[in-house]
C-alpha cells in the first residue's frame, strides 16, 4: 500500500540548539492512526510542523501524497490534505465565533461564503456539535474547543490528520467523545498523545519519539524490556 | 470583547449594511463637531437614545457604553465649566455622548464577521496597493485575541499576587509581551497550516 507520509532520515535543530530529530523514517498508509510518544521536548510537535512545511529539517526527504516536498510552495497541497490539530487549541481558533473559524479554511481554498458555511454545518453534524455553530470561540470550554478544532480542520477535506495531544485540557467524557469521533474517521491519522488509556483506544500502530530516532516500543520477545528499544526504520 | 457586544435582532438597523452604517457614522460624527447650539445637540441626543429603543436593545446596555467613557466626560465637564461656562460644558458632553452612542449602536447590531466582511468589500478598490485579505484578518484577530490578552494580564497578576509581589506594570508587562509574542508566532503557523496563501510573507519559509 503507497504511503501517505514518507520521511526518510529526516535531521532537524534550532537554532543555536542541539538536535532534535536526529534521523527519522516515518511512513504512514491509508487507514492507520499511528500514535506517537516521547517525553515533553522529544521533537514530536517538530515533526508535525515538519510535515506540514512550517519547518524546514536540515537534511533529510519529506514525501508527501505521492510526491517529494521541498520548498513553500510544494506544502500548499500536503496542508489541504494534511490537517494539522494543534497542541494548544486557543492557538488555532483565531476567529471571532466558531462558524468563522470553521469556515476559514475552506474559504482559503477558494469556496464561497455559501458554500464555506454549507461545509461548517456539514462537519458541526458530523461530530454533533451544531449548538456550537453561533458560539464565540474564546468561551468554549476545554472539550469544545478541541472539538472545534478538529472540525475546522475536518472542514478542509484532508486525507489525513495530525493530532498534537487532543486529549490536553479536556474530561473524561470529552475524551470518550474524542475516541468515538476519531475510530468513526475514515482518514489516516498521527496522533501525539501522553495518555496511554487514549492511546489504547485508538492506535493500529505506536512509536515512541526518543534521542531525535523513532522506536517501536512493542517488546520483541516475552521478557523483554521497552526502555531500551531498537532503532527501526519504519 | 467586541465579539460578545452584538445583540441578536432583525430590526431595521440589525439589516442595514455595515459599510451604510460606518458611511453614516463618519458623517454624523463630523456633523456634531459643527453643530454649536445646545438644543440642536440636545436634540440629536434624543434621536440616538430613541433609536436604541428602534434597534431593541435595552436602556442597561445603551447606559453600559458610556460607562468606560463617564470619567472622562466629567472631567471635561468640570474642565470646560469653569474654564468657560455651563452651556458649552453641557454641549462638549452631550456631543461626545451622542458619538459614543452613535459608534456603540452600530458594534451592538452588526456582527463581527459582517462589520470585518464590510471593511474587506469598502477596501477592495485598493487591492493593487494594499493586500486586502491580510487587513481585514489582521482586524478580525485584533479583536478575538483582545479578550484573551486581558485573560493573560489577568493570569500573570494573580501568578504575582500569589507570590507576594504587589502591582508592579513591569513586572506585569514584561511577561504579558512574551507570552503574547510566542502566541502570535503559533497563532500564525496555525493560520498557515490552514492554507492561507494568498503571496505568504514569510521569510522563514521561502527559503
Amino acid at each position: 500500500m503507497p504511503s501517505l507520509i514518507n520521511l526518510k532520515d529526516v535531521h532537524f535543530a534550532y537554532p543555536s540548539r542541539p538536535s532534535v530529530l536526529n534521523g527519522v523514517d516515518l511512513s504512514l498508509s491509508a487507514g492507520e492512526r499511528l500514535c506517537l510518544t516521547g517525553s515533553n521536548g522529544a521533537g514530536k510537535s517538530t515533526l508535525f510542523q515538519i510535515i506540514v512545511g512550517l519547518l524546514h529539517p536540515t537534511q533529510g526527504d519529506v514525501f508527501a501524497f505521492g510526491q517529494s516536498r521541498k520548498v513553500e510552495k510544494d506544502f500548499h497541497e500536503v496542508r489541504r490534505l494534511a490537517g494539522l490539530v494543534f497542541q494548544d487549541p486557543d492557538d488555532q481558533l483565531f476567529c471571532p465565533t466558531v462558524a468563522e473559524d470553521i469556515a476559514f479554511g475552506p474559504m482559503n481554498l477558494g469556496k464561497s461564503k455559501e458554500e464555506a458555511m454549507a461545509i461548517v454545518d456539514t462537519v458541526l453534524q458530523q461530530i454533533n456539535m451544531t449548538k456550537l455553530k453561533d458560539r464565540i470561540t474564546h468561551k468554549l470550554s476545554g472539550g469544545e474547543k478541541r472539538l472545534v478544532t478538529l472540525a475546522a480542520v475536518l472542514a478542509m477535506g484532508p486525507e489525513v490528520l495530525l493530532l498534537d495531544e487532543p486529549t490536553n485540557a479536556v474530561d473524561e467524557a470529552g475524551t470518550e467523545r474524542l475516541v468515538e469521533i476519531l475510530n468513526e474517521l475514515p482518514q489516516a491519522m498521527i496522533v501525539i498523545s501522553h495518555d496511554p488509556h487514549f492511546r489504547q483506544k485508538i492506535a493500529t500502530r505506536s512509536l515512541r519519539l526518543q534521542d531525535g530516532k523513532l522506536f517501536d516500543p512493542t517488546p520483541k520477545c516475552d521478557h523483554a524490556q521497552t526502555d531500551m528499544p531498537e532503532a527501526i526504520a519504519v | 470583547m467586541l465579539s460578545g457586544l452584538y445583540i441578536e435582532g432583525t430590526t431595521f438597523f440589525h439589516r442595514i449594511g455595515p459599510g451604510k452604517k460606518i458611511l453614516s457614522l463618519v458623517l454624523i460624527g463630523t456633523g456634531l463637531f459643527f453643530i454649536r447650539d445646545l438644543t440642536i445637540i440636545a436634540g440629536c441626543f434624543a434621536v440616538i437614545v430613541s433609536l436604541y429603543f428602534t434597534a431593541g436593545v435595552p436602556a442597561k446596555i445603551m447606559l453600559r457604553q458610556l460607562r468606560p467613557a463617564a470619567i472622562l466626560l466629567v472631567i471635561i465637564f468640570i474642565v470646560q465649566y469653569f474654564s468657560n461656562s455651563l452651556e458649552l460644558a453641557t454641549l462638549i458632553v452631550l456631543r461626545f455622548a451622542c458619538l459614543i452612542l452613535a459608534a456603540s449602536l452600530i458594534t451592538l447590531t452588526t456582527r463581527t464577521s459582517d462589520m470585518v466582511e464590510g471593511i474587506e468589500r469598502g477596501l477592495k478598490p485598493l487591492h493593487k496597493i494594499l493586500p486586502v485579505e491580510r487587513v481585514s484578518l489582521t482586524i478580525s484577530l485584533c479583536i478575538r485575541f483582545i479578550p484573551t490578552i486581558q485573560a493573560i494580564t489577568e493570569e500573570v497578576k494573580e501568578a504575582q499576587y500569589a507570590r507576594g509581589l504587589s502591582t508592579n506594570i513591569f513586572a506585569i508587562a514584561v511577561p504579558v509581551i512574551i507570552r503574547t509574542l510566542k502566541m502570535a508566532d503559533e497563532i500564525s503557523e496555525a493560520i498557515y497550516a490552514r492554507s492561507f496563501e494568498t503571496e505568504p510573507y514569510h521569510p522563514d519559509l521561502d527559503k
